[in-house]
């Protein structure tokens, strides 16, 4: 490279690292090389394992489309996975996000305590996915666990174990994401700041009524911030893993098989890292997709204050 | 003033440099993969040995037999204790030999032994399993020990042929037994007296069934009867059939077993007296400590092996003991057999084998290995060190060696390591049998599926 005409470098080498943009690189170089070296490369490798047979222990071997024609036609689990993954997202998520907005718009209006409360309802987020809450959950809903001791309580005698009924399985998971609606909580509580107090004032001169005024002017002035809220926890939901593995392991009956369960199972339990990259790479197609899609339609029913 | 921002700049421009070597250094020690090293190695340390290790020429080995043993296992924290005490005790014997422990639990153990392997950066010496060793050999993985045996640095002559021969292909040693084991049923004495049931050493289903049946009545607590994998192997062994015909490369349980034994399943689940399937799939996913014995919700269980009493008996205050497995009402051959609990092998990959076979010498045959070790992988496969350790131990583990020496008067030899695709068989029953569990399958239903689909997942293993 030659030296530019830079200030304050004395030419060559020196000249050359002022200059703005190299500067610039060479500052996020240990990022680049970070995103680079854990981040692209794998998934180009796992692009590559996808068109393979690989049981890691022998070199891979190229068998073409077979993987994906494998999952698509052949792998009833693979299509039960993604219906309990997609019902999961489904119910879930709209769930989480009305309860996170409803405990936001109580914290809104503050009291001395709103701090305090802000911080114990965003606990379970923050140890969200951990083991030990998963293992809680797990003693929770046991058999002889604290449901069916509150329920004896009511003079309810539940023999149930809520974990072990393919019909009531799911349900524990779904409301285990619903309890850890902390981090979307506090999304919409700055949100809701963002709102000028000017049109509630404008509002309640005009006579209206409070349902009125959150559903005239709360909801539109939010829909940034659902919109962020939606794609984030829709991508969460799809990913989720360690609720499903530690809780149930998929069980009973494959009715909490989450898709990135059921994927970890074939590549590392089976020896079929091919066929997992394969999944990997639907699962990535399909969020993709997905994420597309409200994007496109956040045209439609998000407010933008420039528009 | 001029040149103080260009001192400021080239500072900062090297600190960046500095952070991304530290990030490239990141990367290399990460794939030299050990987790946890007790002998108080750096990193730097073990990057280095292990590529003195990868060296092909002895010139790096020069001073004299000077060798660092990387050795691997998975396990609990006790067997991390006793195992690093016992080679702590060897590196205090053998001054020149260094060692690297890699231990982790048993589900990453496996994920990382592959990563290894893919990388040729296996350890020395690494613990194996039953369910994986035939892999490992076949693709070349282990080093074969017969040669070690013949050079005089491992003695195996305490060791009996039955238990050398499940480590071994085409009559060469592979994998030397750890610990020897045997599979039974457990069960609580204090409830069984109470409910009046003299339990045998011997019995049929039918007569389990009863017993399940008079501890219920009388206590309340229920029962269970044996399923998936180790329910089908014995129920195939009764009568003479294997469950994986490895030779064949198919399921070697003729359909009558099958169907037989799907239809005990069902007839467990309708019983009064079972555990409820409720109950049964919590445990499934839960700890020994968990497991529906050691919380008395019932009053019988069907380990993987007999150094499982040990885990069992811990957190309970009832005593627990062991009998044999039972067999079918019209059993042809006798079934009970030893089994490994688990394995060392050598790799091939490794490039101090004499150390390392020393090392398993010591582990079988050095009475001050047995004091450190306790017993805790199972009973020492040596007949001499067992019985040099026995008097010594605690209730429990002379209760375990005392059920391996009744079970060694009638064992038979055991199935042949199950093959690739073993681990997708054993989902597939466990899944038809909790179908069958719930009611949504009926067990001819059940029995008609699980052939066609076990003898396909095979198929496609070994393709």
């Amino acid at each position: 490279m030659k030296a530019g005409k830079t200030t304050g470098g004395p030419g060559g080498f020196g000249a050359f690292i002022n200059r703005e943009q190299v500067a610039g690189y060479v500052f996020i170089l240990p990022f680049i090389i970070g995103l680079v070296c854990f981040t692209i490369i794998p998934i180009i490798i796992s692009l590559c394992l996808s068109f393979t047979k690989y049981d890691i222990l022998s070199a891979p071997v190229f068998t073409g489309l077979s993987n994906y024609v494998r999952m698509f036609t052949q792998d009833p689990t693979f299509w039960k996975s993604f219906r309990v993954t997609l019902f999961y997202a489904v119910v879930s998520v709209p769930l989480k996000l009305i309860m996170a907005l409803f405990v936001a718009v109580l914290f809104y209006r503050g009291t001395r305590l709103t701090a305090f409360y802000r911080a114990v309802y965003y606990l379970p987020s923050i140890m969200g996915s951990s083991v030990a809450v998963a293992v809680l959950w797990k003693r929770l809903f046991a058999v002889d666990g604290v449901i069916n001791s509150l329920l004896a309580f009511f003079g309810i005698d539940s023999q149930i174990g809520w974990l072990s009924r393919p019909d009531t399985a799911i349900w524990t998971l779904i409301v285990l994401s619903v309890w850890q609606f902390g981090s979307s909580m506090l999304v919409f509580l700055g949100g809701l700041k963002q709102i000028p107090v000017s049109l509630y004032e404008a509002a309640t001169v005009d006579g209206c009524s409070r349902p009125k005024q959150f559903f005239s002017i709360t909801l539109p002035m939010l829909t940034p911030v659902i919109f962020f809220n939606l794609i984030q926890q829709t991508i969460n939901a799809f990913t989720a893993f360690t609720q499903s593995y530690i809780i149930t392991n998929g069980k009973p009956l494959d009715s909490t098989l989450f898709y990135s369960v059921y994927m970890y199972r074939r590549s590392f339990e089976f020896s079929e890292m091919g066929y997992g990259a394969a999944m990997a790479w639907f699962m990535l197609f399909v969020v993709s997709v997905l994420t597309a899609l409200i994007f496109k339609s956040s045209n439609s029913w998000v407010y933008r204050a420039s528009e | 003033m001029l040149i103080n921002p260009t001192l400021k700049k080239a500072a900062t421009v090297l600190l960046a440099g500095v952070l991304a070597a530290g990030m490239f250094a990141g990367c290399g020690s990460g794939n030299s993969g050990s987790t946890a090293s007790p002998a108080a190695s750096s990193t730097a340390a073990s990057s280095a040995a292990s590529t003195a290790s990868q060296a092909p020429a002895a010139g790096s080995e020069a001073p004299a037999g000077e060798a660092t043993i990387r050795i691997a296992w998975w396990g609990n924290q006790l067997r991390n204790d006793t195992t690093t005490a016992m080679l702590n005790a060897y590196v205090a014997e053998n001054p020149h030999i260094k060692y690297e422990a890699e231990f982790t639990d048993w589900s990453g153990y496996w994920d990382k032994l592959a990563t290894q392997a893919a990388s040729n950066n296996l350890p020395d010496i690494i613990q194996q399993d039953y369910a994986y060793i035939a892999q490992y050999h076949s693709k070349g993985q282990l080093a074969n020990l017969t040669e070690q045996v013949d050079a005089g640095r491992l003695d195996i002559s305490d060791v009996s042929e039955s238990i050398l021969s499940l480590g071994s292909f085409d009559g060469q040693l592979y994998a030397l037994c750890a610990g020897v084991n045997a599979v039974g049923m457990l069960y609580n004495t204090r409830l069984a007296a109470e409910a009046g049931v003299d339990v045998p050493l011997r019995f049929t289903y039918q007569e389990l069934m009863d017993m399940n049946a008079k501890v219920f009545a009388a206590t309340g607590v229920r029962g269970e009867t044996p399923g998936g994998n180790g329910g089908i192997t014995m129920m195939s062994r009764d009568v003479g059939e294997v469950f994986f015909d490895v030779a064949n490369g198919k399921i070697g349980s003729s359909e009558a077993t099958v169907l037989r034994y799907f239809q005990q399943v069902k007839s467990t689940i309708t019983s009064d007296w079972s555990v409820t399937v409720d109950v049964m799939q919590e445990s499934s996913t839960a700890g020994v400590e968990n497991s529906t014995l050691s919380t008395v919700k019932s009053w019988n269980t069907f380990p993987g092996g007999s150094n499982m009493m040990a885990a069992h008996q811990a957190p309970m205050d009832d005593e627990l003991a062991m009998v044999m497995y039972p067999a079918v009402d019209d059993a042809t051959k006798e079934s009970m057999y030893l089994r490994p609990a688990m394995f060392f092998s050598i790799t091939e990959s490794s490039t101090n084998k004499e150390a390392a076979a020393d090392i398993l010498n010591y582990y079988t045959n050095s009475e001050a290995a047995q004091d450190l070790l306790r017993a805790e992988r199972g009973v020492p496969v040596s007949s001499k060190m067992a019985d040099y350790l026995s008097p010594q131990l605690e209730p429990v583990q002379q209760k375990i060696f005392a059920y391996i020496a009744e079970v060694t008067e009638v064992a038979v030899p055991f199935d042949p390591p199950q093959p690739a695709g073993a681990n997708e068989v054993n989902k597939l029953l466990d899944d038809l049998t909790d179908l069958v569990r719930y009611g949504e399958l009926s067990p001819e239903d059940a029995a008609a599926r699980f052939l066609p689909e076990a003898n396909d997942i095979l198929a496609k293993a070994t393709a």
